[in-house]
């Protein structure tokens, strides 16, 4: 049983006897068949007409020869698929609302996969991101029952709680100045901004394409300012001369503290 | 229908045996060879058509039971012949039994004195 599976399994894609093989097997066994029935005193026509009824039909002994020679749901699948092409093609409105139908779905579980991976799966793209973890302060809520909130942490506390932390290796603190008005050469243009404690590029692992990142005396003067590769790329052309020029802010900017 | 599915197991069984013995008796053969010693031997109860003869011709060789070759006629005509394996021998052996066991058994229950 084994052996004659693995035989048609093999049948399926290579060495196996092919079709011309079969045929010819088939046409001599008609043609003997036909030498018979005329020894037999049959007139010849009538030979071959018997002989080819009696032996059955070659398309039909080819059909049954081809299921036996690979695997049968390789063939019948086969055979579905031209079917089903048929079919579908008979009614062309009932297959395009089904293409549709499966391209929405399919379109939409890949957008979605795609966002998951990005944003769960992929790993952060900053050194050793296993190594990451991120503090947040949990208040109770004033109301019973309501889910905790968090809260920013003050700059005070961010210090306390590098000193006293055994188990990290370092923190740094991130805080969000949210979209921000830029003068630029041609007018102006809105970025995302964040102020950080001075080794936050260091413990990331992010280095300066052009210039250089924060460094611990930039603590002393908040006004440096790094921008990131997107940025420079878009709103400044890629110029070089960036470097060490001013950047405008429109607007006030909360003071370090 | 499993009834039909039964019948042509049984059918497949029994072609499997009768080609196995002819090959035995009368040595390798090709299969309208087979097929008119089939008739013959039957006196023309078993008339086996190509689409029943060459897939069962072609399963026993899947198994390992018979050996096809091409070869020539005595008239010089291109023809496949099948020969029995060893391992076809030993088959041949086993389906015998069985098949003398079913047919006493069958005999003993069809005929029994009352």
């Amino acid at each position: 049983m084994l052996r004659e599976w693995t035989t048609r399994l093999w049948g399926t894609f290579r060495g196996r006897r092919d079709d011309r093989d079969l045929e010819q097997e088939l046409r001599l066994h008609l043609e003997l068949a036909a030498e018979d029935a005329r020894r037999r005193g049959h007139s010849p026509d009538q030979s071959t007409r018997d002989a080819a009824i009696r032996a059955g039909g070659i398309s039909q002994a080819m059909e049954a020869l081809r299921d036996q020679r690979g695997l049968p749901w390789v063939a019948d699948m086969a055979q579905d698929a031209g079917y089903a092409i048929r079919t579908l093609r008979r009614s062309p409105s009932f297959t395009t609302v089904s293409v549709l139908t499966l391209a929405l779905g399919i379109g939409a579980t890949t957008a979605i996969y795609s966002v998951v991976d990005t944003v769960l799966l992929q790993p952060l793209p900053f050194a050793e991101p296993d190594r990451l973890v991120r503090l947040v302060e949990n208040v109770p809520a004033r109301v019973a029952g309501r889910p905790p909130l968090q809260r920013a942490v003050s700059y005070q506390d961010f210090l306390e709680w590098r000193t006293r932390s055994g188990t990290l290796y370092d923190m740094f603190v991130v805080g969000s100045l949210g979209a921000r008005t830029v003068r630029t050469r041609e007018g102006t243009a809105r970025l995302w901004g964040a102020m950080t404690s001075a080794d936050a590029f260091t413990l990331l692992g992010a280095r300066a394409l052009l210039g250089r990142t924060l460094l611990a005396h930039d603590e002393s003067n908040p006004n440096v300012v790094v921008i990131s590769f997107d940025t420079w790329r878009r709103i400044y052309q890629s110029d070089a001369d960036v470097v060490g020029s001013t950047l405008e802010l429109i607007g006030a900017v909360p003071a370090v503290g | 229908m499993p009834h039909r599915g039964q019948k042509a197991d049984v059918l497949q069984g029994t072609l499997d045996l009768m080609v196995l013995q002819t090959l035995a008796v009368l040595g390798p053969l090709h299969g309208y060879a087979i097929a008119s010693r089939l008739e013959q031997v039957s006196s023309g109860a078993l008339q086996l058509n190509m689409g029943t003869l060459y897939p069962g011709l072609m399963r026993l060789e899947q198994r390992g039971l018979v050996h096809g070759k091409w070869g020539v006629t005595a008239n010089n005509r291109k023809a496949r012949f099948y020969r029995l394996t060893s391992a076809g021998r030993r088959e041949l052996d086993n389906e015998k039994a069985e098949w003398d066991r079913i047919a006493s058994i069958m005999h003993a229950l069809l005929h029994e004195a009352s």
